[in-house]
């Protein structure tokens, strides 16, 4: 049956029932409408906010610092506030994530307790909304036990906290995608699990574990709702020169000036929603460069 | 600090720590307009409050005199370079800059923001004053739990925030920084000259609950025997502090709206659709009515005492129902450990004119600025 279909697909669908090859074809349509309303969607938001935002995409936007008057507003502040938010806490999120992994892959059976216990936390903590953490990082880290206060290295620390999950996750799918002949040949020459852990297995997941946590960066880059809980200001004319530090990011800067009253305040919104995309667009492209270049071929 | 008589323009660069610099790497920056001010000479408007020290002399950006930046014509304001006191601007004894931190209601945050940004002209940066808008209830939560040294509030502190503020020991002062008031607008070739503020509560009110459609299609519906005919309503968009004042002045709380209304940012918007259309009705600051008195008519307001015109002083004395006065409050134990703190308020006080005029408030009386005065020096 299924070899006649390929074989002839086209008689058989008019012999057998006369819908099948109308429905194949509409179905085909329906996914190229979907697919083709997507692109469109995005591509409309692109060149609106590109066609907007363009003109204010000066040197003097982002040298400028937030500002009353909307001639004068600028995101510098919030440019270098959202790289020392992001950058720590996704370098911290990337260790402790690759420890995990190894851990997790390596030291584990798939059967065992702790493997069962932790996939169920790390799972629901990677589909827990991100105002969540905020909330979170509100009462423990802002608040409460540490009392870091509303700055730089609180927002640091629960972004972190954030994207650990999905980072694990990607981290553990790369190790897993080691072939075991690898381990098996390291260990047959004498390595110790560990210098296989170290010299074969790490490096061979690179690719992975680097394409996962980037794409967890970006999210974090992001981000707005946890860190209006933990207190990104409005109005912040300085540059964070430490974790101590107030702080202002990329994302509330778009959602202040984008619901700011005055209509010239759009263009500026418009103009860091492009600063924003372009960042993201380097990380990726980033994600793509090291995955390229540290390919193995087995 | 400026012997080569560079200006005083906060240097920007200082602040970037080097792995913030690698980092980055797109964003370098240099703040140094090469001008030399003189005396009485024409300044930009965005120099205003910016000082330069001229061999020994101190000149500062100001609104020349006799000029002003007042709503009605605010284009015309001059300004020029004009002799200051090296104690005017010289706040703070250390070279470190103290924090400054605000939050609170999103209506007070343009004034503040402005007060910011000239105090940070005036003084090179001696205070990095961060402001956060958490609302006015959000800010208190956060000045009765020491994390802020001022509160931005819409209203008064309420009893329950006020017994948090003691519980953790936190002594404030509050000050009275701008009168915020709202006209309402109708087409000039309206009859109508004063409206109750029950009639506005008909004519904005949701059909049920505290939003979705309302009821009033025709001006008659919210005012018997009214002959104007269809209404049509322009407010503010949700966003905007000015829909949170009018709908706390109509209905008493400030989300309660009908959600069928020509809803804009732009406040200009309101001004031409009311301009066009005879049954128009709008409502926007009151420093906009003055600026657009031939376009739009500004309506009087009856709540229950007679009928009140929307002006500087009735706004000020508390007659016109439409006011209210916008506070920040000030923590004691913040200003005694930063004195640029007071300095901070102070500067605010003496430049309130200007800086309410900016962020388009209605300005102190002098009676309110010396009451303001004598609270700040108290602190």
């Amino acid at each position: 049956m299924t070899v006649h279909m390929v074989s002839d697909p086209t008689t058989l669908a008019s012999t057998v029932s006369g819908g099948r090859k109308s429905r194949d074809v509409i179905f085909l349509i329906g996914l190229w409408v979907a697919m083709l309303l997507c692109t469109a969607t995005l591509l409309t938001l692109l060149v609106d906010t590109f066609v907007t935002g363009r003109s204010k995409l000066t040197w003097a936007f982002l040298s400028g610092h937030p500002d009353p008057f909307p001639e004068d507003a600028g995101i510098q502040s919030a440019i270098l506030g959202s790289l020392w938010v992001v950058i720590p806490s996704g370098l911290g999120a990337l260790f402790v994530a690759i420890c995990t992994a190894i851990y997790l892959e390596e030291y584990t059976r798939t059967d065992s307790r702790i493997q069962k216990f932790i996939n169920l936390n790390i799972q629901t903590l990677a589909g827990v909304p991100s105002v969540v953490f905020g909330i979170l990082g509100l009462a423990f880290v802002a608040r409460g036990p540490l009392s870091w206060g509303f700055t730089v290295g609180t927002a640091a620390m629960v972004l972190g906290m954030m994207i650990l999950p999905v980072m694990i996750v990607a981290a553990r799918e790369a190790i897993r995608a080691v072939p075991s002949s690898l381990r098996e040949g390291s260990m047959a020459l004498g390595a110790t699990k560990w210098q296989t852990i170290r010299r074969q297995v790490v490096p061979a997941a690179v690719p992975g574990i680097a394409t996962g946590s980037i794409l967890g960066v970006s999210r974090a880059l992001g981000e707005s709702a946890p860190l209006i809980m933990l207190g990104a200001l409005a109005y912040v004319t300085f540059n964070p020169s430490g974790f101590g530090d107030y702080y202002t990011v990329i994302p509330l800067m778009i959602f202040k000036y984008a619901t700011e009253a005055q209509t010239e305040f759009q263009v500026s919104a418009a103009a860091a929603i492009i600063v924003l995309l372009v960042m993201m667009f380097a990380l990726n492209f980033l994600a793509i460069v090291i995955r390229d270049r540290s390919r193995k071929a087995w | 600090m400026n012997s080569k008589g560079h200006t005083l323009r906060k240097s920007i660069v200082g602040k970037i720590s080097v792995a913030a610099l690698v980092a980055s790497g797109l964003v370098a920056f240099a703040a140094s307009p090469a001008s030399a001010a003189k005396l009485n000479d024409s300044c930009k408007r965005k120099d205003l409050f910016e000082v330069e020290n001229v061999s020994g002399t101190y000149l500062r950006c100001m609104v020349k005199p006799g000029s002003s930046l007042h709503a009605k014509k605010p284009k015309k304001a001059e300004f020029t370079w004009q002799k200051i006191n090296k104690k005017q601007f010289d706040y703070g004894k250390n070279k470190t800059s103290s924090a400054i931190r605000m939050d609170g209601s999103s209506t007070v945050y343009p004034l503040m923001a402005v007060t910011a940004k000239y105090f940070d002209a005036t003084t090179s940066g001696k205070a990095t004053v961060s402001i956060g808008i958490s609302g006015t209830g959000g800010g208190f939560e956060k000045f009765c739990k020491n994390e802020t040294d001022i509160s931005n509030a819409s209203r008064a502190i309420n009893a329950t925030e006020a017994a948090n503020c003691a519980k953790a020991g936190v002594t404030y002062t509050e000050i009275i920084v701008a009168n915020d008031g709202l006209a309402v607008v109708v087409n000039p070739k309206n009859s109508l000259t004063c409206i109750k503020m029950t009639e506005l509560k008909a004519m904005w009110a949701p059909g049920t609950g505290t939003s979705g459609p309302g009821k009033a299609t025709q001006w008659s519906d919210a005012i018997p025997g009214n002959t104007t005919g269809a209404l049509k309503l322009y407010g503010a968009g949700s966003d905007s502090g000015t829909f949170d004042s009018f709908n706390t002045f109509v209905h008493g709380r400030s989300t309660t709206s009908r959600t069928d209304y020509q809803a804009t940012e732009n406040d200009n918007v309101t001004v031409k659709g009311v301009a066009a259309e005879l049954g128009a009705i709008g409502y926007y600051g009151l420093s906009y009515a003055e600026e657009n008195a031939k376009l739009n008519k500004a309506l009087q307001i009856d709540n229950g005492k007679g009928c009140v015109a929307p002006k500087i002083s009735t706004v000020q004395d508390g007659t016109y129902a439409m006011a209210r006065p916008l506070y920040i409050y000030v923590k004691k134990a913040a200003v005694a450990k930063s004195p640029v703190i007071r300095e901070f308020v102070k500067f605010y006080l003496d430049n309130a004119d200007i800086i309410a005029a900016d962020a388009l408030f209605v300005p102190l009386t002098k009676v309110q600025v010396n009451t303001a005065r004598g609270a700040v020096n108290a602190i």
